[in-house]
């Protein structure tokens, strides 16, 4: 009898003891004062178990063991993405044949209408070069990106110049192109887009030995890190390339349209702000211009992209007198109203797929425009 | 609020416990009765108003009829009120729901059915007639027993509300439970659903024999291990506010026939229409015909317990046609089977239900048994398939293993060996299923 009286004490105090937690670290302090209506619809039970849950007593150690039993016990996909040690990677599904029609045809009615000679990059994800890193028998599944990139760059082939940035990357597949927590390319995998579009584009690529590369973060957690949280994945390193010949002089200017003001081509200081990918090009003002004084060059590009792929730009700079990049995710109407892409000698559109397939990242914008 | 929340879990449950043992023992009931109608106010409100008039009704025509004590005609009218009145609300409500595509309110189906057996109950003098509102209502609304039964006779309850003492180590016992109720629902009915939904997210491209098969399998454990998890929550919340409540799975995928399987399965339902529908029809006293007639309204109704939907209806038509079929043609034979064969007997047959279970049409249903038999031109396993499968397959097997009564006998032995032992294993393995389970309700 003793021994069961002892069980039922113990047994009980694990019910108790987080709940007591939870109410002296004042959990429930935060919740409004519930009303008729809150109770009616189920609001308040909602309300008070979000609560608990997001400060449960032990909270993160219970859901990092439980993520670490799980993925012993099998599991290497959440929240659309297969995760192991070696980084995270969004297992997209097939793109949306509507908004790609749109914006494909976006993309034709812009060029059709230009003077001016148009490229296009369409920039696979992590998931179709880093296949090695996919469990096996989930590859027949994955959404076929070259397939879908071809045909995309057979649609455009009358008014485009397309770019091969696919074959580019697989060939480096080994390497650090993408980034393990992060959807978006790393500053090296963007030194292969920028070496596949050199012949396209009318440059001669520069040597990776001509770079001297800083890695100024360490530690970095990608906008792919909250979909699988408390599982453990390396961080990230963040590169910055600089061009070290010629004395090149390559500087940023945030929002042109506004203000003639340029500063360094990185700044450090947004290393530590929410997004440190922002360092490739500031912050998110919609147009930026990259301006390179002391240059032989006096081509003038404009770009059309989303946000995907900001460290090709800074590569590519030292080939123009000026790169305009426009980012379609946070241009304003007024921004792009301004835009005169008759001033320049290339248009580029550098999109991911992630975004192209799946958006209608053109039809809104250069549509509307 | 589910009773596998942290917010039930961990706040509701102890300050319940606190509240009902600080109570006197004679107004226990009434504790009890605050804590299931705050339990509604946070879960459904709605549902909590509807049923209050409802089973308000019920208690004023239970009067009713006792003032009608010497008038028969007059008491079966009543009598005959209260099961209308329910059961018009139980169909009522239900269509209602399916129509809109809503969710059935909150004990629903248990509230109604409760009130109308209690009918029946006082017209046939085997229940007595409640003078108490406040017991009447808390037997109605007892939460324990709301989100998935079982589903329990009228006066079962009214002879244990507030009657129990309290004793620290009568608790383990239903902690124990309810940690089981817990766990079988976290660890195992959740990932088995989860499987499923992947499965039947499946474009007909992917789906494989394999995957076919799969199919009805989760959809069997996940049923399983959700209702008896929930039961065995309700039986272990029941025990630590003093009411004992009855099983209401018994093993049922290792039933060594399907009749067999039919009492295993969900028992507190198929005793209740076995005490409701099939004695007052007859039981099997009559030919042939008359007991395969009150087979077959039983076990319709038994499939329609799940919903108001045609495959729920052939569910209950399949196992209709395998209990007479047992009963007239290879029922003998069966006994003489030895258990393993029969035992693959009945589990392949109710794998087969499943599918019909599962189906949103009769078509789709066809279209999956023909797959499962490798007719249709489906290759045997597909990749998408084989990863599923070994995503999911520890808790696959863990499902299989623990729906037998293995796990159960071998803490019998240890028990029966040493109990102290078993108490201090048992504690731990409970510590730890309660821990593991709140880490997969936080990070499902």
């Amino acid at each position: 009898m003793r021994v069961q009286k002892r069980l039922s004490f113990f047994l009980l105090l694990l019910f108790f003891v987080p709940g007591v937690l939870f109410l002296w670290s004042g959990g429930l302090g935060d919740l409004p004062l519930p009303s008729l209506s809150d109770f009616w619809d189920g609001a308040t039970g909602e309300a008070v178990n979000t609560a608990v849950k997001e400060s449960f007593p032990g909270r993160n150690f219970l859901s990092s063991m439980t993520a670490s039993l799980q993925t012993t016990l099998g599991r290497n996909q959440q929240n659309g993405c297969f995760y192991s040690a070696d980084g995270i990677l969004q297992n997209l599904p097939e793109a949306d044949e509507g908004i790609t029609a749109e914006n494909l045809a976006a993309l034709q009615d812009y060029a059709a209408a230009l003077p001016v000679p148009c490229y296009f990059l369409l920039s696979p994800t992590s998931a179709a070069i880093e296949q090695e890193k996919i469990p096996a028998l989930a590859l027949d599944s994955l959404f076929n990106q070259k397939q879908y990139i071809q045909r995309c760059y057979s649609a455009l082939a009358t008014c485009f110049h397309t770019i091969d940035g696919y074959n580019g990357l697989f060939s480096h597949r080994s390497e650090y192109l993408f980034y393990r927590t992060d959807s978006r390319l790393t500053a090296l995998g963007c030194y292969y887009l920028y070496a596949s579009a050199g012949e396209k584009l009318g440059y001669s690529v520069r040597s990776i030995d001509d770079f001297s590369i800083a890695h100024p973060l360490h530690g970095y957690r990608g906008n792919l890190s909250p979909l699988v949280p408390y599982v453990q994945v390396q961080p990230d390193i963040l590169s910055l390339f600089y061009y070290q010949r010629h004395d090149r002089d390559i500087r940023l200017i945030e929002n042109p349209l506004e203000s003639a003001a340029s500063k360094a081509l990185y700044d450090p200081a947004l290393l530590n702000g929410t997004d440190p990918l922002q360092v490739y090009l500031g912050e998110n003002n919609g147009v930026a211009d990259l301006a390179a004084d002391n240059t032989p060059f006096d081509s003038r590009l404009l770009v059309f992209t989303d946000g995907s792929c900001n460290a090709l730009f800074p590569l590519m700079a030292i080939h123009y007198r000026q790169i305009r990049v426009v980012d379609l995710r946070s241009a304003t109407a007024s921004q792009l109203a301004l835009i005169q892409p008759e001033e320049f000698d290339q248009v580029l559109f550098a999109f991911s797929l992630e975004s192209f397939g799946y958006e209608r990242v053109l039809g809104e914008t250069l549509g509307g425009k | 609020m589910q009773l596998t929340s942290l917010s039930f879990l961990y706040l509701f449950l102890p300050a319940s416990l606190a509240v009902y043992y600080l109570f006197p023992r004679r107004i226990r009931y009434g504790a009890l009765l605050g804590i299931s109608l705050f339990f509604f106010l946070l879960a459904d409100l709605p549902a909590l108003l509807l049923l209050s008039l409802s089973i308000t009704a019920d208690f004023a025509l239970g009067l009713l009829m006792e003032r009608f004590e010497e008038q028969n005609r007059r008491r079966k009218a009543v009598m005959l009120l209260i099961v209308g009145k329910n059961l018009c609300l139980f169909l009522g409500v239900f269509c209602f729901c399916q129509l809109h595509g809503v969710l059935v309110p909150l004990g629903f189906s248990v509230c109604t059915l409760l009130g109308a057996g209690y009918g029946v109950d006082i017209y046939n003098g085997e229940a007595l007639y409640e003078h108490n509102w406040g017991k009447f209502l808390l037997a109605h609304l007892l939460f324990v027993k709301l989100p998935a039964g079982p589903l329990v006779r009228y006066r079962t309850l009214r002879e244990q509300l507030g009657e129990k003492k309290a004793d620290l180590a009568g608790m383990s016992g239903p902690i124990c439970l309810f940690i089981q109720g817990v766990s079988k629902q976290a660890l195992l009915g959740a990932p088995m659903q989860r499987m499923y939904q992947s499965l039947a997210g499946f474009s007909p491209v992917d789906h494989s024999v394999f995957s076919l098969w799969l199919m009805p399998l989760c959809a069997a454990m996940n049923l399983y291990f959700t209702l008896s998890g929930y039961c065995d929550m309700a039986r272990g919340l029941g025990g630590m506010f003093g009411v004992e409540l009855p099983r209401n799975f018994y093993y049922p995928y290792q039933s060594r026939s399907v009749t067999d399987f039919v009492g295993r399965f969900n028992i507190s339902v198929t005793s209740y229409l076995k005490t409701y529908i099939y004695h007052p029809l007859g039981e099997d006293s009559g030919g042939f015909a008359s007991t395969a007639l009150n087979i077959g309204v039983v076990t319709l109704l038994w499939g329609l317990w799940f919903g108001l939907r045609i495959n729920y209806l052939l569910w209950g038509l399949y196992f209709f046609l395998l209990i007479l079929l047992e009963r007239s043609v290879w029922g003998k034979i069966l006994i003489k089977l030895p258990t393993f064969f029969s035992r693959i007997y009945t589990f392949s047959l109710v794998l087969f239900s499943f599918v019909i279970f599962n189906g949103q049409s009769l078509g789709e249903s066809l279209f999956f048994l023909r797959g499962m038999m490798g007719l249709g031109g489906l290759s045997l396993a597909t990749p998408s398939s084989m990863y599923l499968a070994s995503q999911y397959a520890p808790y696959l097997v863990l499902a299989v293993l623990f729906s037998t009564s293995l796990p159960h006998s071998l803490k019998s032995a240890l028990q029966k060996k040493s109990p102290a032992a078993s108490c201090a294993v048992g504690a731990l393995c409970y510590g730890a299923l309660l821990v593991l389970s709140t880490g997969f309700i936080l990070h499902p």
